[in-house]
């Protein structure tokens, strides 16, 4: 007997709640993520900067130049070569603005928290003339990390070339988002083939993809910038990922401190670096008091971060509120924040479903 | 620019306790007292909030001063009974004026920026070495393992202005370095002191102007070339330019490229015209580069192991968009086809790629490039074959020399690239030679020494 049938048992709420919970939730990403590629593509009011905005179709530029010029340089036969060359360098980047839909919002998001970073290297390597020394070099001069400090600098230097936009940037994306890239690009070229009078697409299909797949199969997540940083955060004794968090804050490097934060209190580094980009404080606020970070760092923090989050890095008015908050979050309130945080994704969502947060 | 930090005390209500005389200065100009709260608005603002968060505040501030713009940094600590203001990097400077050192601060001398750590080792460089010529220091190498430096014309008199800045905390000028990696490059040093928060010594910030060998190292080079387009003047062009043109291709790519936001068509596409001039431009400053750096005496390439083949197939792959534009189709050597030779892989790529480049700038659309490769007698050769309208036999020989065009249809290079490919393959033990006759397309041959030989 099911509920329905049962005459002597009624619903005493109408099985919308669940329903409409799952809806809004649904919706609500749904129309997030069109937002995005709305906001990504055209100009307007949405909840990326303009810097951010810029940043973020670069990178995406650029790395579709660079996924782009190795397939085409990777196709074999001649007749798909020809079709590939009649499409002109550049040709996805300019077409993936007629099909943003190809981008899935797991991409966008990490689209989005790139080009954060990169805003973020890219605005302290102005002020780096100002500041005699990195907070980071000074606290790592003569220790046996210093090294690969200096590596892992040296290899953030990438994400913040000149904004060229015929630049090709090495896609150093984790597995999922490169395999999508790589497959948009893929499908992107394979249209454009089948439009030109003559093509084969069948040919011109199977060539891409070979050349797509040989493309995939050289691509190791470990080794982008990502990979690097972890296994530097990794590399340091405990006391020290927890030391080292106010200079990457200091030193508006985004990627350090999150994997600082990874290493540290077990919270995934992509979680970290969307807590940080929060529109909401409260995410910010209980990682900084969980890595301990002083209020004069994170006045500095909130600086930086305002370019991102909308709180204006100019308003200091906004920036004391944010200080002043940060003091009334102790140490329980945090916890208690990551303890919801590290529950497992799907037991956190069905507990808000059933709460009816969307 | 005042290096020294600028100290200030503040009370506790904010008022002038005791303050550096530069920023007394600024303070008066400002319309306020020597004792009374700062009046500088933007040092007002830091004030107050350092008083209401009680917590120490760096930034970089800007000030206005009549017609002068003051730069500093800015540090505000709280104390039991005030506030202790640090103002470091204090940079004067007329308002139309860039700033004189920092990221993109290139000297239209050709000089570029540096600043070293305590130990003065490089912290930032404000170069490529793509600018250079020659490798940019790296973050962290030491001052001494870039450069020799020079300790005076004489053996009895030690003359090393960097030695004695050093000692004292001061400035210095005329210290001469030599380029640890390449001897004959000489530069002459000059810089300031920095100091921290605390006034301790931070390191320096300077310049590095390029300067000519000594005479004996001129002597030595033979006589200087009097062409227009000699070695220096051409590697001076190539300092000049870079940078400006870079930055033109730059903002024309984010405007064609409607970065910053929508555009009207029309405007993007003049935005896209510039860009692409600007590439222009930029390979003959490349060429220009080249030719400078192949003119040296000392020139040499690297001896390595290439597959002629993979290098042709790679050549023809960077141009095929150019050939499919003109519907010409490039036949290079079949897949798993090698033909080993030795040479600098970068360089010969280089030269296979303007070889390959020449026959599609000059051959009829729908025709077609071969690119061929064997091996005979201890040789390796590249061929590069269209279907073009030829060149004279009396042109022969004109075509390899400098700026060199012919007046052929199609014309558009520096007619410097096959000047730089002979000179490149003669480097590697090789040569680039034409066999060509009016109507029946041209074969130029990339010849090197053969690796199974070698």
């Amino acid at each position: 007997m099911t509920v329905v049938n049962d005459p002597g048992r009624k619903r005493s709420h109408p099985a919308s709640n669940g329903s409409s919970a799952y809806l809004s939730r649904w919706l609500t990403a749904a129309v997030r993520h069109s937002a995005d590629l709305t906001a990504l593509a055209d100009d307007g009011p949405h909840r990326w900067t303009d810097r951010w905005r810029a940043e973020a179709r670069f990178h995406l530029a650029a790395m579709m130049n660079a996924i782009e010029q190795a397939i085409v340089s990777t196709v074999a036969d001649s007749p798909t070569a020809t079709l590939l060359g009649a499409l002109g360098p550049g040709y996805c980047r300019h077409a993936i603005e007629r099909e943003m839909g190809l981008l899935s919002p797991d991409f966008i998001d990490h689209l989005r928290q790139r080009a954060a970073i990169a805003t973020l290297l890219r605005q302290a390597d102005d002020a780096r003339w100002r500041r005699v020394t990195p907070a980071l070099t000074q606290q790592m001069r003569d220790t046996p990390h210093e090294e690969a400090l200096t590596r892992l600098t040296s290899a953030e230097q990438g994400w913040h070339p000149p904004m060229l936009l015929d630049a090709a940037m090495v896609p150093d994306l984790p597995a999922e988002p490169f395999h999508e890239l790589a497959w948009s690009v893929a499908a992107l070229l394979v249209q454009g083939c089948a439009r030109q009078p003559g093509a084969d697409e069948a040919v011109a299909t199977k060539s891409i993809v070979q050349a797509t797949e040989r493309m995939i199969a050289r691509h190791d997540e470990a080794d982008g910038v990502t990979g690097l940083v972890r296994r530097f955060a990794r590399a340091l004794p405990p006391e020290t990922r927890v030391s080292l968090a106010p200079a990457a804050l200091t030193d508006a490097r985004l990627l350090l401190f999150a994997a600082l934060a990874e290493s540290a209190i077990g919270l995934p580094l992509d979680v970290v670096i969307d807590a940080l980009l929060d529109p909401d404080d409260a995410p910010r606020h209980a990682i900084f008091r969980l890595m301990r970070i002083d209020d004069a760092t994170v006045f500095r923090a909130g600086e930086l971060l305002g370019w991102l989050t909308g709180a204006g890095a100019e308003d200091d008015e906004a920036l004391a509120r944010f200080v002043e908050s940060y003091r009334r979050v102790d140490q329980a309130q945090a916890a208690h924040w990551l303890e919801a945080m590290l529950r497992p994704s799907v037991l956190a969502g069905k507990l808000a479903l059933m709460a009816g947060d969307p | 620019m005042t290096m020294m930090p600028v100290q200030a005390l503040l009370d506790g209500d904010g008022r002038i306790v005791s303050a550096d005389a530069a920023l007394l200065a600024l303070q008066r100009d400002a319309g306020g007292a020597a004792n009374g709260a700062l009046a500088v608005p933007a040092l007002a603002a830091l004030v107050r909030l350092v008083r209401r968060l009680n917590i120490p505040i760096s930034r970089a501030v800007d000030v206005a001063d009549g017609a002068v713009d003051i730069s500093m940094w800015v540090q505000m600590r709280p104390t039991d009974d005030g506030i202790a203001i640090t103002i470091i990097d204090w940079q004067r400077r007329m308002a139309c004026e860039p700033a004189a050192v920092g990221a993109g601060a290139w000297a239209q001398d050709g000089s570029w920026s540096w600043q070293l750590d305590t130990r003065l080792r490089f912290h930032a460089v404000d170069v490529d070495g793509g600018v250079l010529g020659h490798e940019a220091p790296r973050e962290g190498e030491a001052l001494t393992a870039y450069f020799q430096l020079d300790t005076g014309a004489s053996d009895t008199a030690f003359v090393m202005p960097l030695v004695e800045a050093l000692a004292l905390r001061g400035p210095f000028s005329g210290q001469i370095g030599r380029l640890r990696a390449d001897e004959k490059r000489l530069y002459q040093l000059s810089g300031e002191p920095l100091f921290d928060t605390a006034g301790g010594w931070a390191g320096y910030r300077g310049h590095a102007l390029r300067i000519e060998g000594d005479a004996s190292m001129k002597a030595a080079a033979g006589p200087r070339d009097a062409s227009l387009f000699n070695p220096e003047l051409a590697h001076r062009l190539d300092q000049a330019l870079r940078r400006p043109i870079d930055r033109i291709i730059a903002h024309a790519s984010t405007i064609s490229g409607q970065l910053e936001g929508p555009l009207r068509q029309d405007y993007a596409d003049y935005a896209a015209d510039i860009a692409s001039a600007g590439r222009h431009l930029m390979a003959l400053v490349d060429d220009l580069g080249d030719l400078q750096l192949i003119e040296r005496a000392d020139f040499s390439t690297l001896c390595e192991v290439v597959d002629l083949a993979d290098l042709a197939r790679r050549a023809a792959g960077l141009l095929t968009v150019r050939a499919s534009a003109r519907q010409i189709r490039i036949q290079t050597p079949a897949l798993g086809e090698a033909v080993l030779a030795i040479g600098e892989e970068r360089r010969v790529l280089q030269i296979l790629v303007n070889l390959i480049g020449n026959a599609v700038r000059y051959s009829p659309p729908e025709s077609r490039v071969w690119v061929l490769v064997d091996e005979e007698h201890g040789r390796a050769r590249a061929i590069v074959a269209d279907q073009g309208a030829g060149i004279d036999p009396g042109d022969h020989q004109r075509i390899f020399e400098r700026f060199e065009r012919l007046g052929r249809s199609g014309d558009s290079g520096s007619g410097l690239g096959l000047y730089i490919s002979r000179r490149l393959a003669r480097a590697m033990g090789g040569n680039v030679t034409l066999e060509s006759a009016p109507g029946q397309g041209a074969r130029f041959t990339l010849d090197l020494p053969a690796a199974s030989t070698a």
